[in-house]
């Protein structure tokens, strides 16, 4: 990749061994990945999964109590102007001041980026029709969400940190938002990280994800990747049981009577041969949807260690 | 009790539990220290142990039976809690029960505290106050009738809506400070208890009915609304939007925040105190001083120190608002931009007073006095010395004003509620302490030894609050200088700042005290613990504090 950064490293986030408590409950489990330069990083998770907890790690806005957060090679909590400034974050709840007016806002928000590019602005300030002298109070919601995206675009970041950037939005503000995602990940090296609970939107665009679930994680690395990491398995048995067998890779099981179809983890040994030994025969194994796979560990009791791919 | 009854009971009691086992140990307290200590032996210090938790015990039974705890003065919409709107309830149910418990229960705890404490305190003290007290009954019912005024006032005007923003702040203010000055002004024109205690009761129909109004238009979306007209919209947008087109720097930027949070109002409460007070000054016969408009500037800047602390962009946001966290801004130039903006509040509110007590002398048929008073400076001092006079009362002025206002700053930027609650109790009580001490050396009869004795110690004690103060600095200077805040030579600047104001006032308070008064080292000692240090240094570890939590 040719990277307009050839000064730093190939990963602008990395994260080793982070734990996060709050009070008794543990937010965040030993969490240990990285963002490589370019990517478009989705994480992926229930409510309550630590999604928006990793996301403030990155940003700074919690201190780890254990393990390290760098990005761009700097801890956010040490030298917050270093990595702020070439961050761009839209945060869910579309926090702003209220009493601004749009054009305030991004004149206020222009003022702490040199890199801020006003053409840009303009152009998106007319392509998300907004009216720079509303206030922001009488704004709805998906017009926030724009606001909220314009200001964190128009300084062109090298990485873009969505968090739930289309949760509660109409799909023409999901579009505009994931049509930002794509033409930033269009110009060269710059990365997206975002979290998400809408998965056809992280398959659509994101290359690289990370599955939390009750702080832990549970698979990180290239999408393709996760996918082929499991696979959905059709069984059928000579005759009718009432509980399915015991797969060791299996995670997830649904079905009735003759035929049970399970979701398996593909690194825990030959499917067939597990199959064979329940007595059992595959008549289907295909790749499963990011959906299925989500589904499947979201009803999880048990943990396992997870697949990351370096 | 009903059903709903018990049930808003139960919202009150177990939304707050510390409360309310702080106040049953209160009680519990009270009715211990009563029955174990005799009645002779009663005495001023052990009523004011009894008595230093009421005062902010009963500001905060106002703020939980106000549901203003979370309520936003600053705003037209009712601060009633929209989710109980939502239930089965009419508004004559949801305005009620809450009042109708918060008003028993105040009342309880006020009787209760007039009958452990107050009796027995004033039956010892009132020999050296010179108080009489000895029909409890002509105080007891008024002061209860006036607490349970007060909140269900209060309660009126948190619950309702109003038709423009700064309304409800004007009738808060009016409610907090009016019901206990009418029981002032009807105490001292001699008015009956009975004529008090009439007023105030029926006074609680008339609340209780704005409250239903007010929540029957809340719930239903009903609020007034003032329009303002379309010109002046149009007038505000060209100009404040021309304005504010562009910032100069990312510290204009939170500059413009900040003064919009806080500096802004200040200077629009001066303006407006200055003015009803020079007019009411203005009147003819009137005797006041006006003094009282020069105090408006430190008197609101003490006030105005909360909001300036503030790092949410909503005011009941206590931890710092993400939006701001993600500034690309370091600590310091946070703490700095308020600096800045309390700078211009509270420059223009001094400005505001000096102009308005100029103005009231000039209208109010008091110019000769100043006139005499300018002629008199005139022939005593020389031109330059004038100059010099006057650069060091205005910009002593100015800068008692603004230190007011930012000195404690740290406190609400640690965005910890309960470091506020903490410093709120410690510096509550040694007000009450310094207040009890003041009174009982002034009461004394051998005041003039004990003045004496404890004149003697004010060098040493002055002496270990500076070494206290020095080693407080060092620690402060140390972990910034650790977190890369500032570095040596901002420091070192920032030392030189405080060392240049701290020569100027020392010399000032030189010139002005005589010898007699003050010895030269208690005024230098005096000055060094007064003018903030560690205080102004602990803000920027405070921002980090609450921005990496």
């Amino acid at each position: 990749m040719n990277s307009p950064y050839p000064d730093v490293a190939e990963q602008v986030v990395e994260i080793r061994d982070l734990d996060r408590r709050f009070g008794t409950k543990q937010a965040l489990d030993n969490i240990s990945l990285t963002v490589p330069r370019g990517s478009v990083f989705g994480i992926v998770g229930v409510n309550g999964a630590g999604k928006t907890t990793l996301i403030k790690h990155v940003l700074g806005l919690l201190r780890p109590q254990s393990g390290t957060v760098t990005v761009f090679g700097r801890d956010p909590v040490a030298d917050p102007v270093g990595v702020l400034s070439r961050l761009g974050y839209l945060s869910e709840q579309h926090e702003m001041p209220d009493w601004m007016r749009v054009g305030d806002l991004l004149a206020y928000t222009a003022a702490f980026y040199p890199k801020w590019d006003h053409h840009y602005a303009d152009t998106l300030v007319e392509s998300f029709q907004l009216d720079p002298n509303v206030k922001v109070r009488s704004l709805s919601k998906g017009q926030r969400a724009r606001v909220g995206l314009l200001s964190a675009l128009a300084h062109r970041p090298e990485v873009l940190v969505l968090d739930e950037p289309s949760s509660g939005l109409d799909p023409i503000v999901r579009r505009d938002i994931l049509g930002a995602i794509i033409r930033t990940i269009s110009e060269e090296g710059r990365t997206v990280m975002f979290s998400s609970h809408l998965l056809d939107e992280v398959e659509r665009v994101a290359d690289h994800i990370a599955m939390l679930h009750q702080g832990r994680l549970l698979f990180c690395g290239m999408l393709e990747g996760m996918k082929q990491a499991f696979r959905r398995v059709t069984l059928r048995f000579q005759e009718a049981i009432d509980r399915p067998p015991r797969l060791e890779s299996a995670i997830d099981w649904h079905g009735s009577g003759y035929e049970w179809t399970a979701m398996c983890r593909e690194s825990d040994g030959d499917l067939y041969a597990q199959a064979t030994m329940a007595g059992g025969e595959v008549v289907a194994a295909t790749v499963p949807s990011l959906d299925e796979i989500f589904v499947a560990h979201a009803a999880l009791e048990q943990t396992f260690p997870p697949i990351c791919e370096e | 009790m009903s059903v709903c009854g018990r049930a808003f009971a139960w919202h009150f009691w177990h939304r707050f539990p510390w409360v309310t086992f702080g106040g049953g140990t209160y009680l519990t307290f009270l009715i211990s220290a009563h029955a174990m200590i005799p009645p002779e032996r009663w005495s001023a210090i052990v009523a004011l142990c009894g008595l230093a938790p009421v005062l902010p015990f009963l500001l905060y039974l106002l703020m939980i039976f106000s549901f203003s705890e979370h309520a936003d003065v600053f705003v037209k919409d009712s601060g009633y809690p929209a989710y109980l709107f939502r239930h089965p309830l009419t508004s004559r149910a949801l305005a009620g029960w809450p009042m109708f418990i918060g008003a028993t229960t105040i009342a309880a705890v006020w009787l209760a505290t007039v009958m452990l404490v107050l009796r027995p305190t004033f039956t010892v003290v009132q020999h050296e106050f010179a108080l009489d007290m000895r029909e409890p009954i002509d105080w007891v019912l008024p002061s209860t009738l006036m607490m349970v005024c007060l909140l269900v006032w209060l309660q009126a005007v948190i619950w309702t809506t109003f038709p423009l923003v700064l309304l409800r702040a004007c009738a808060a203010v009016m409610v907090v400070a009016g019901v206990p000055s009418l029981a002032a002004v009807a105490a001292h024109y001699g008015f009956s208890p009975a004529m008090t205690c009439l007023w105030t009761g029926l006074s609680l129909p008339a609340a209780y009915a704005a409250a239903v109004i007010g929540i029957n238009r809340a719930r239903h979306g009903d609020a007034p609304h003032w329009g303002v007209p379309a010109p002046l919209i149009s007038l505000i947008n060209n100009t404040v939007g021309r304005r504010c087109s562009q910032f100069l720097s990312p510290q204009a930027a939170q500059r413009c925040i900040e003064w919009h949070r806080s500096g802004r109002l200040m200077v629009l409460i001066t303006f407006a105190s200055v003015v009803l007070l020079s007019v009411l000054f203005c009147r003819p016969n009137f005797k006041g001083s006006v003094l009282i408009i020069l105090l408006l500037p430190p008197y609101f800047s003490l006030f105005m120190a909360m909001a300036l602390g503030g790092m949410g962009l909503q005011r009941e946001q206590i931890a710092m608002s993400p939006f701001l966290a993600c500034r690309p801004l370091s600590s310091t130039g946070f703490v700095v931009a308020k600096l800045q903006a309390a700078a211009w509040a509270c420059l223009l509110s001094c400005t505001i007073a000096i102009l308005g007590a100029v103005a009231t002398l000039y209208f109010g048929g008091r110019a000769d006095r100043l006139i005499v008073l300018g002629r008199m400076v005139a022939a005593s001092y020389s031109g330059p010395q004038i100059v010099a006079m006057s650069v060091v009362v205005l910009s002593g002025y100015f800068v008692v004003t603004w230190l007011v206002n930012v000195q404690a700053l740290f406190v609400k930027l640690c965005g910890r509620a309960w470091i506020d609650t903490v410093l709120g109790i410690t510096v509550g009580a040694q007000l009450l302490g310094s207040v009890y001490f003041g009174l009982t050396l002034y009461s004394s009869q051998s005041m003039q030894a004990n003045l004496s004795a404890y004149r003697s110690d004010v060098p040493a004690a002055l002496l270990s609050l500076v070494l206290l103060k020095v080693l407080l600095a060092s620690i402060v200077v140390r972990a910034i200088l650790q977190r890369r805040l500032l570095n040596l030579r901002q420091i070192g600047k920032c030392s030189a700042t405080w060392a240049g104001v701290c020569g100027f006032t020392i010399l000032a308070v030189l010139y002005w005290i005589p010898a007699t008064v003050a010895a030269w080292y208690e005024i230098v000692l005096g000055v060094c613990v007064m003018l903030p240090f560690s205080r102004l240094g602990l803000a920027p570890l405070a921002v980090r504090w609450n921005r990496h939590r």
